[in-house]
């Protein structure tokens, strides 16, 4: 049992405020794989029609959450691709490094869900305004009356921690089951908890990732359309 | 659950961080393929079209080349068959004209021959009649026939008018003064002095006149003066006995050939008719 760290956040490495903990190693080691990966395959991209598998994976990859952002947001996915995509790929990638022994997945850390979750916050007001002007951006808060105004902020806020909290007790729940479960019964059951916990950590990048574009998408259509909806 | 803030703000940068690095390394490379590949297939797709459409008027080209084709082909036939069609209407033409010529030819090579004999018969038939009747005339021929000849004679010799008279002695007078007197049968000497009593009556001048027996004279009596003939025999009568005889064959003959010519000729049109087939 003394094998399980609860929280990865604290510094293993501290110099002044700046303090290295295994959250941030991990997430640049997904950063590195997610770069490195890309660009392998993009340095020599075929642009005919003889291209090679790994191209035509990621090409499949691309095109998918383009078709998945096209479908939600009723957009064109140009701008919103990099956020999304990389939010998705980000979370998708470090669950799946999850199965490696040792690797504890940055998305278990509430700095980094809290981190996204942030991010998003601030994308949504950002593609808001960028789509409709600051003035209709703001005309959002206050339908369907001015009275709405408190609820409208607190559903922003709320929903913002709501994302930071579901994908990091996801996360962090199941690298803690796994590990407890290795303690009592060291054999199979882990590695069934293991593929659960796979499924459940790309069905995690799933939501979070489609959460930030009905987000987005909310704030980005005109406002005659009814603009938040939590989608779960 | 407590929030490093460091972190918290570490991760917003390494997020950001990332979203720079895939949109350089995996977005854009991989989106500026697929657009480019996308124009390369749109560039094919309207290249084959080009060729379909192409290919779609050329064969319709082709088509219409063909149908011309057999336009002319049926323009060609029929003008061959009309060519085939006069040629043989000339032809056959020809050949009836050809086969006209022939049958007129052999017509007239029968009808020359059919004159040709019918004159042969009729020499024949006439020379074989004058023969007999000459031969019955010889055996029945007597005094009395012979005495009836002379009596014939002499009317005649008696019945030349006085002009002619003058004209037979004029006629003597400028040549040989001589009179021949020539008879089938022997004249008796009271038969001889009338016609010498005759001459010399109706005669003006002295002439020389000789008796002769000229046996194909058949119970006639003839005489020859510068020219002048005064004459009765069996043999005239024979002869136009003969000229009769030949007529009347000749005019039987010319009915069958016409009447034969009359049947050729209604039977041509079958012929005519075999020749088209």
């Amino acid at each position: 049992m003394s094998g399980i760290q609860i929280n990865p956040d604290e510094p293993i490495w501290s110099w002044g405020f700046i303090n290295i903990n295994l959250t941030l190693i991990f997430t640049w080691v997904t950063m590195a794989v997610l770069t490195l990966g890309a660009w392998l395959v993009t340095r020599r991209l075929s642009r005919g029609m003889q291209i090679s598998r790994s191209q035509n994976l990621l090409e499949v990859l691309v095109t998918g959450i383009r078709n998945q952002i096209r479908e939600v947001s009723q957009q064109e996915p140009g701008s919103y691709l990099p956020f999304v995509g990389t939010l998705f790929l980000f979370i998708a990638m470090s669950n799946l490094l999850a199965l490696i022994p040792g690797f504890c997945p940055p998305t278990s850390s509430i700095s980094t869900t809290a981190a996204l979750a942030t991010c998003v916050f601030i994308a949504v007001p950002l593609y808001g305004i960028g789509q409709n002007g600051i003035r209709e951006y703001l005309k959002q808060y206050l339908q369907p009356s001015v009275f709405m105004l408190p609820f409208n902020i607190i559903g922003e806020l709320s929903r913002t921690l709501a994302l930071a909290v579901r994908l990091y007790g996801n996360m962090m729940s199941g690298s803690v089951i796994g590990a407890i479960l290795l303690g009592f019964v060291p054999l199979f059951v882990p590695v069934i908890m293991q593929l659960f916990g796979l499924l459940t950590g790309m069905i995690q990048a799933y939501i979070f990732a489609i959460l930030a574009m009905v987000y987005i998408a909310s704030a980005t259509r005109s406002h005659s359309t009814q603009p938040h909806s939590e989608g779960e | 659950m407590t929030i490093d803030w460091f972190t918290f703000v570490a991760q917003i940068l390494n997020f950001l961080l990332l979203v720079w690095l895939l949109k350089r390394f995996l977005y854009q490379p991989i989106l500026e393929a697929m657009d480019a590949r996308e124009k390369q297939i749109s560039a094919r797709v309207e290249k084959a079209e080009d060729a379909q459409r192409v290919a779609q008027e050329e064969a319709a080209a082709y088509r219409e080349k063909t149908g011309q084709l057999d336009h002319m082909r049926e323009t060609l036939l029929a003008e061959a068959a009309e060519e085939v069609k006069a040629w043989r209407e000339q032809h056959l033409r020809a050949a009836r004209e050809d086969v006209q010529r022939a049958r007129d030819d052999w017509y007239r090579s029968i009808d020359r021959e059919q004159q040709t004999f019918v004159r042969e018969l009729q020499r024949r038939v006439a020379a074989h009649v004058h023969q007999l009747a000459e031969r019955i005339l010889k055996e029945l021929a007597n005094a009395e026939l012979e005495s009836q000849a002379f009596e014939v004679f002499m009317k005649r010799l008696d019945g030349i008018t006085a002009q002619e008279r003058h004209q037979i002695s004029q006629a003597l007078s400028n040549g040989e003064r001589r009179i021949d007197v020539e008879s089938g049968f022997p004249l008796s000497e009271a038969q001889a002095n009338r016609v010498l009593h005759s001459i010399k009556e109706g005669l003006e001048g002295e002439f020389d006149v000789k008796f002769r027996i000229e046996p194909d004279l058949i119970c006639g009596i003839e005489l020859q003066a510068a020219g002048y003939k005064v004459a009765w025999s069996a043999e005239e009568m024979l002869e136009s006995v003969e000229e009769d005889l030949s007529r009347l064959l000749a005019a039987s003959l010319d009915f069958e050939t016409s009447r034969s010519a009359h049947s050729d000729a209604e039977a041509s049109p079958q012929a005519d008719a075999e020749v088209t087939t």
